[in-house]
């Protein structure tokens, strides 16, 4: 018997060993040579770098490693070729690659451990900033006269300089950053609701553009259900058990589900009256028996199952390529086809907002980035290298790769991904093989590399049926439709809050009403949709608003008086 | 007579009724037991269409093996096999070793440090100084990228010694004494007589010291940088996260693409992880047979 | 009164002198300690000082050791036992430890125990053998089929359907939770847990069951009298030790058993961790926390012990 289970395990040994044969690699692709010598270098930008011992700058590199590594790719090669030549020295990085998650949960221990490699990448900013204060990480701005591209981007960010520097004028990390040349301000995610588009061609109808039509298709779905017109169980469903129900509709009604800047000053969503509101209308909806009563218990493998077996006709809350990957899996014969509308409006809020949205042109993200450790030999070279690739030149053979190799240039000057890339199965995976950033998937260079993202729209935004009033029945990709049906006023105050200067016990302060607060908020609110609590009852409410303030170890209201004292306002 | 007789069916009735009772029990437990597993296969070998439609039980349906072509695409995961396969016996070693010494002094009754030690050990089954204070234990014995960290820190502990001494104490103790009268020194008492009489001890805790490390990861997510001797765990970890857990654009992006479901790779790691350390098992089983020792334990 | 303090002096001394004579006799004992008890002291109590980051305002420059300490000193526990929340975590956890413990250490045994009843030889193995395959099945995929088989559609509703009840949705609200987190705790540790006890029974005598057959002894007595001497030492132990895990919970599928509608009334000591230390480095609160389990936690392994070493002294740990 073993001696059979033996040569079974070896059998199978020897097939998947040979599976490993046929894809291809980034290995395989070959590195273009790239002339240089128009490319920028430290010492035309003025740059006095010391003299290095032996020629070589030797560097260890913590870094997060995204879908797929960097490592090998051509447009890694690439970019050390381009920053030797930009620092005039040889450089030898010792690559340390965590994969992201597991990155994260690294990051806090070497960090406490005053045990950073010499440049890392980093994402939580709190932290950084009460290790910075403590010389464990380098304060940049001690080096600011090496640094010349990252101001483009700080510049963009409004009210950059208060969120690129402590009110102390200290500066611990380089800011992940975007440019968005084209002004997409369009979302990915809690933008649109997802309809099954089969179904609303089938019977006369159109997803819905106010409030009141979405009420009115509820009910008509739920007629055809009952009349066994539409084979489905619900109209209604969740997208996944870790995103509140009402994710889907805080927008429409001008709040949030946490805490957020709502254009004034600072306000937790899930005690205002709008949130409220919204409450009592999901509970009209509950009540009508609309929404599976599953909606806060099913994981996310069980709602892929019910949208792409038919169980249900909207979904409120999801993240773009959700509603194509529906469609992809249910059986060919099922008809079934998941589309996507901008969120309906309510007259009383006016433009429903969306969660997410780019700001234009160059801009940061504050939340990660890169960090020097206070203690290496040559805090110059980190610094003028960090800030190079913040450079137009090389953030274009980041995001795009090499002109002829992976993108053309138009006539208007635009660029575009070469066909053999777009016209991928996956363009993301295929852009990915060269190593471009674009992709999502790969982030190469040191990350992070400021994305360009038009290149990423192009690449890894998937094309998915969407619905208006004014086009029909269209394709088109989530960020830009986001963009263009929601327009200017769909951008939430939550996407660009003021800037607030805190030190690490007033952020552990926030931090602590932001998800402390938002996680009991949760379970609360869900029995007010339910009706287990009654939402018009003003002692149930204020009883509500009282709990959710005492979650945290510190005054909730104190707190946010506090956060809008420390908070500038342009 | 006739009646003794009687007495005598009705127990061996009674008897035969409790074996088949018994043996049909075992098999709906057996079957509880391996459904899911089976199902874990099965997913990782179906189509995206009938994972997500959730039509997968028993059987793989519209076989697909892409989920196993990325996880043997990784470059490094033969050798991370072999280098857990050298942690593990390492550790393994270390454990069986370490623990059976410790154990065994503690189990002699008349040792006069027997309180001290005991107690010294339950401490650190409940305190420990955390991470990273160990993290930077590790850095300061220079075992940074080094395997020891990883067999080192685990490699005693309390909960062991204390059930090996329980074992031990279940050896005579006249065994000890006659051959201490014979002029065996400690330490051969052990190695001759303690070690060969707890054979199914060592094959069940050599078991645990494998599985244990086999499982382990987050030690090595802390201590090994170089990706050449990286653990499996952590080679799986990264496949896994390549399938998309990481980023929800690039998962729903990789789902909308068609013929491959994150759980296709999730479930084939889980198959990848379970299946060479199961089998370990059936090689085992041969110590846990009843009666090896008669005689030279009290009973 | 002063005699009798230098007597008790003088024998002070002479037992001393008497314990170190006794070990020098003992130093081949000693000899083999000494590697072990090594690795004790470098890998479990050089870093022990972690617990004073408890107590300090931790800054790594300055190192565990050269921090401040906290103003008041503890003001980390005084933090925890302020919060609304404090006593129902403390409450849940008891329950969930405890309730875990009463079924999920009697269980391995009882199996154990079954399977040892077992005729058929090869029946036995296949049956042992998978039993232990739930150990390999990771938490994230327990849960995921736990939410499948839970849900109104799922493979418990139809099991419900099939006795006559209501289908209901078994994942929502916390009345199925704790039938859903031991039975599956059982599922993936019943079969693992009875290896240890099947390796205790391998040591049974044989010829032992030979008598008992002789005599007429039923099956019952037969388990009474031959397997569980044979199991009871380490039945004791493991007890003992089982007694410090009641207040740790598998945290992680807590985490991922949550949801809405029973996150609120499911909070355990390990999950506030979670959420309020470990996810935002708040080194000093977490190791507060994790200190007071683990002070509670070795109070109720010494109470056990000593209630053992009162009935069975030869069992207890020490």
């Amino acid at each position: 018997m073993k001696k059979r289970l033996f040569a079974g395990i070896l059998a199978g040994t020897m097939v998947m060993s040979g599976m490993s044969a046929f894809a291809t690699t980034p290995q395989d692709i070959e590195v273009p040579e790239v002339d240089f010598s128009t490319w920028a270098t430290a010492a035309d930008n003025g740059f006095e770098l010391p003299e290095i011992e032996g020629g070589v700058l030797k560097i260890e590199a913590n870094i997060a490693d995204f879908n797929q590594s960097s490592d090998g790719t051509m447009v890694q090669t690439l970019w050390e070729q381009a920053m030797e030549h930009y620092l005039g020295v040889d450089i030898e990085v010792t690559f340390n690659r965590t994969a992201w998650a597991d990155y994260r949960s690294n990051e806090l221990i070497l960090l406490a451990a005053d045990d950073i490699a010499d440049i890392n990448t980093y994402s939580y900013k709190e932290a950084v900033n009460e290790y910075g204060e403590d010389e464990v990480v380098l304060n940049i701005a001690d080096y600011q006269d090496y640094i010349k591209y990252y101001w483009d981007y700080v510049d963009g960010h409004p009210n950059g300089e208060a969120v690129a520097k402590n009110p102390d004028g200290s500066m611990y990390y380089f800011i992940d950053a975007i440019n968005n040349a084209d002004d997409i301000m369009g979302a990915q995610s809690f933008t649109a609701f997802a309809y099954r588009f089969d179904v609303l061609k089938n019977n006369d109808l159109t997803p819905a553009t106010t409030l009141d039509e979405f009420t009115q298709l509820c009910a008509d779905l739920k007629a055809l259900i009952d009349a066994d017109a539409v084979d489905a169980d619900y109209v209604l469903m969740n997208s996944t058990k870790d995103y509140a129900f009402y994710r889907g509709f805080v927008g429409i009604f001008h709040t949030w589900d946490t805490l957020y800047w709502n254009g004034t000053e600072w306000a937790f969503g899930p005690i205002e009256d709008n949130f409220r509101e919204m409450l009592k209308y999901l509970n009209g909806l509950y009540e009508a028996e609309y929404i599976d009563p599953e909606f806060g218990t099913a994981d996310g493998n069980a709602a892929n199952e019910k949208a792409s077996t038919g169980k249900a006709l909207i979904c409120p809350t999801l993240w773009s390529g959700s509603a194509q990957s529906w469609t992809t899996a249910a059986a060919e014969d099922s008809g079934i086809e998941w589309g996507l509308a901008y969120l309906p409006k309510d007259d009383t809020y006016g433009t429903p907002w969306k969660w997410g949205s780019k700001l234009p042109g160059k801009s940061l993200n504050p939340q990660m980035g890169i960090i020097i450790d206070a203690d290496v030999e040559y805090p110059e070279y980190l610094v003028a290298m960090i800030d190079y690739q913040y450079s137009d030149e090389m953030t274009t053979l980041i995001n795009w790769g090499v002109e002829g190799v992976t993108y053309e240039t138009n006539e208007d000057g635009t660029l575009t991904f070469v066909d053999s890339i777009l016209n991928a199965d996956s363009p993301a995976t295929e852009s990915a093989l060269y190593g471009t950033a674009a992709s999502c998937v790969c982030r190469t260079g040191i990350p992070f590399v400021p994305q360009n993202f038009s290149a990423l729209v192009q690449v890894s935004a998937t094309t998915e049926p969407w619905w208006s009033a004014d086009d029909g029945y269209y394709d088109g990709k989530y960020w830009i439709e986001s963009d263009r049906l929601g327009g200017v006023d769909s951008v939430s105050p939550f996407d660009r809050p003021a800037v607030t200067n805190l030190d690490s016990d007033q952020s552990t302060a926030k931090s602590n009403l932001t998800s402390v607060c938002e996680g009991y908020a949760r379970g609360e609110a869900l029995k007010f949709i339910t009706g287990e609590l009654d939402v018009e009852d003003d002692a149930a409410w204020e009883a509500y608003v009282a709990a959710v303030k005492s979650q945290t170890d510190e005054d909730f209201d104190e707190t946010i008086a506090m956060l809008n004292e420390n908070s500038v306002v342009e | 007579m006739a009646k003794k007789n009687q007495v005598k069916n009705k127990i061996y009735i009674g008897n035969r009724f409790v074996d088949i009772l018994l043996v049909l029990f075992f098999v709906i437990m057996s079957i509880i037991f391996i459904y899911p597993f089976l199902n874990v296969i099965a997913i990782s070998l179906s189509s995206n269409s009938k994972i997500t439609t959730g039509q997968v039980s028993w059987f793989p349906k519209e076989f697909n093996v892409k989920g196993y072509e990325i996880l043997f695409q990784e470059a490094g995961i033969w050798r991370s096999y072999l280098n857990t396969i050298i942690i593990c016996i390492g550790f393994m070693i270390c454990n069986l070793s370490m623990t059976s010494l410790m154990a065994y002094v503690m189990m002699v009754p008349d040792f006069v440090l027997k309180k001290f030690l005991s107690i010294m050990l339950l401490i650190t089954m409940f305190f420990s100084g955390g991470i990273v204070p160990g993290y930077l234990l590790i850095r300061d014995l220079d075992l940074m990228n080094s395997w020891w960290s990883l067999i080192l820190p685990g490699c005693l502990s309390a909960y062991n010694v204390f059930v090996y001494r329980a074992f031990y104490n279940g050896i005579s103790h006249e065994l000890r004494e006659a051959a201490r009268i014979d002029g065996a020194g400690e330490f051969q008492i052990l190695l001759r007589i303690y070690v060969p009489l707890s054979k199914a001890l060592y094959a069940s805790f050599g078991l645990f010291a494998i599985v244990g490390q086999w499982n382990s990861y987050y030690s090595a997510l802390l201590y090994i940088n170089d990706e050449a001797k990286y653990p499996i765990q952590m080679v799986l970890r990264k496949i896994i996260f390549t399938a998309g857990t990481s980023d929800m654009v690039t998962a729903t992006e990789m789902l909308s693409n068609g013929d491959l479901n994150p759980l296709n790779v999730q479930y084939a790691c889980v198959v990848a992880t379970a299946l060479p350390v199961m089998v370990i098992y059936p090689f085992l089983q041969k110590y846990f047979a009843q009666g090896v020792q008669v005689g030279a334990v009290k009973g | 009164m002063e005699k009798k303090g230098n007597n008790k002096a003088s024998g002070l001394i002479v037992s001393q002198q008497r314990f170190w004579k006794k070990l020098w006799r003992q130093k081949a004992l000693v000899l083999m300690a000494a590697a072990p008890v090594a690795l004790l002291i470098i890998f479990q109590y050089v870093p022990i000082y972690g617990i004073l980051i408890a107590f300090k305002d931790y800054k790594p420059k300055r190192g565990i050791l050269g921090s401040e300490w906290n103003d008041p000193i503890f003001k980390e526990f005084i933090r925890f036992f302020k919060n609304v929340n404090c006593q129902q975590i403390i409450i849940n956890t008891f329950k969930v430890g405890t309730l875990t413990l009463l079924f999920t250490y009697p269980a391995p045994i009882i199996f154990a125990l079954m399977l040892n009843e077992l005729k058929a030889k090869r029946f036995k193995r296949v049956a042992q053998t998978a039993s232990y395959i739930p150990h390999f099945i990771s938490v994230v995929v327990v849960c995921t089929m736990l939410n499948k088989f839970s849900s109104l559609g799922g493979l418990f509703n139809d099991i419900r359907e099939f006795l006559g009840m209501a289908r209901v949705d078994m994942n929502s609200g916390t009345k199925y939770f704790m039938w859903e987190y031991i039975g599956s705790a059982l599922w993936q540790g019943v079969g693992w847990g009875s290896i240890i006890y099947l390796s205790a029974l391998s040591n049974v005598d044989t010829s032992l069951y030979d008598v008992a057959n002789l005599d007429g002894a039923n099956r019952l007595q037969k388990i009474r009298h031959i397997a569980w001497p044979a199991i009871m030492p380490t039945t004791t132990t493991l007890l003992i030790m089982n007694a410090g895990n009641v207040l740790s919970v598998d945290f992680q599928k807590i985490l991922l058993m949550q949801n809405d509608t029973n996150k609120n009334e499911l909070h355990v000591l390990a999950t506030f961790i979670h959420y309020q230390g470990i996810s935002k480095a708040e080194f000093s609160y977490s190791t507060a926390i994790n200190l007071f389990q683990s002070v509670v936690s070795f109070i109720f392994v010494w109470c056990t012990n000593m209630v053992v070493r009162r009935m069975a002294p030869e069992n207890s740990l020490w």
